[in-house]
């Protein structure tokens, strides 16, 4: 097996155990595939940077969306850099990023990352973005773009009126 | 075989940095772009509207590559956006505040090296919390409602004085 093959197998190994639902334990097994000092940039997650912030961070998008799914679009590999995009689907039943009530609605995040290995084959950085304002705008958090300004901001005074009804 | 590395590199400098609409040309006839927060854009007209528009937001745009991983007719970028924000930015009016937003672009060329689909991810929440627009982490609704008056008023004012600019410029 080739090197770029072998380093393939372990990104794919890495999103499985990160995303899987079926296998809720594995995410628990994550240190096996870092090195130590891994380092988390997620760009819409400024909090998340060392692996336990990501593993909770999995955690909780779980909690929002307990039957979800995810898909691999792409991927390329250079050398011990890899990138690929992700596509995450659930369905809205929990708490959404530990702040927003359940609506019921499908939720689709679409996503890039970009991982360094070592010569192991361990992650030693992740770079991460995704468009985490059209989740929002999904589950209602803001309006959709192009509401201008004045929509936007009447949409977050009742947003406002609504989480503090939900008890935050 | 041509290093699509370097090809990616020039036409998003040649784009973002230099605003030249030109090397929107040089893309497929038939290029899509998947763009968050903007209408999916079709053709080399479609790639010179998105372009465009953010350089109307943003017109001393600054567009800087961190890596790039190239494999076969795709390429992807890791960069970092720059720019003060002196036109309308996701429905919101002119702050002349400068915002730095981090973006992925994932780039596929055709058969004839031309850029032939673009996926971009970014992060406008950074931006509309350096805009003021994102009541700050850790305030509760109350926080929040007080944070929204305070930007009803604000982006009112600054629409006014857009709209009274406009009609001087007019």
């Amino acid at each position: 097996m080739s090197q770029e093959q072998f380093f393939r197998e372990r990104v794919i190994e890495f999103v499985n155990r990160s995303w899987s639902v079926a296998d809720p334990a594995a995410l628990d097994t994550l240190g096996e595939l870092v090195a130590p000092g891994v380092r988390f940039t997620i760009g819409s997650r400024a909090e998340v940077s060392t692996l336990a912030q990501f593993q909770a961070l999995v955690r909780q998008i779980k909690v929002g969306q307990p039957d979800l799914d995810y898909r691999m679009v792409d991927m390329v590999v250079q050398g011990n850099l890899i990138a690929y995009r992700l596509i995450v689907t659930g369905t809205h039943l929990g708490m959404f990023a530990g702040v927003y009530p359940p609506t019921g609605r499908r939720l689709t995040l679409s996503a890039m990352v970009q991982v360094r290995l070592d010569e192991q084959g361990c992650l030693v950085e992740a770079w991460q973005e995704g468009d985490f304002l059209g989740v929002l705008a999904q589950v209602g958090a803001i309006p959709p773009t192009g509401t201008g300004p004045l929509g936007q901001v009447l949409h977050s005074a009742r947003t406002s009126w609504r989480l503090a009804r939900a008890g935050r | 075989m041509q290093d699509l590395g370097q090809r990616a590199r020039w036409i998003t400098d040649q784009l973002f940095n230099l605003g030249n609409l030109d090397a929107a040309r040089t893309c497929a006839p038939d290029f899509l772009g998947h763009l968050p927060d903007y209408p999916d854009a079709h053709g080399p007209d479609g790639l010179a509207e998105f372009v465009r528009g953010l350089r109307t937001s943003f017109p001393d745009f600054g567009h800087k590559v961190h890596v790039s991983v190239w494999e076969g007719d795709q390429v992807f970028l890791r960069s970092s956006l720059t720019g003060t924000q002196r036109g309308e930015f996701l429905g919101i009016p002119p702050t002349n505040l400068p915002v730095l937003m981090s973006e992925m672009l994932w780039l596929r060329f055709d058969a004839d090296g031309r850029l032939a689909e673009l996926w971009r991810e970014t992060n406008p929440v950074a931006a509309l919390d350096q805009i003021g627009v994102v009541p700050p982490d850790g305030v509760g609704p109350a926080g929040r409602f007080g944070h929204t008056l305070k930007t009803v008023a604000r982006l009112a004012a600054l629409t006014a004085r857009q709209q009274l600019a406009q009609r001087r410029s007019a």
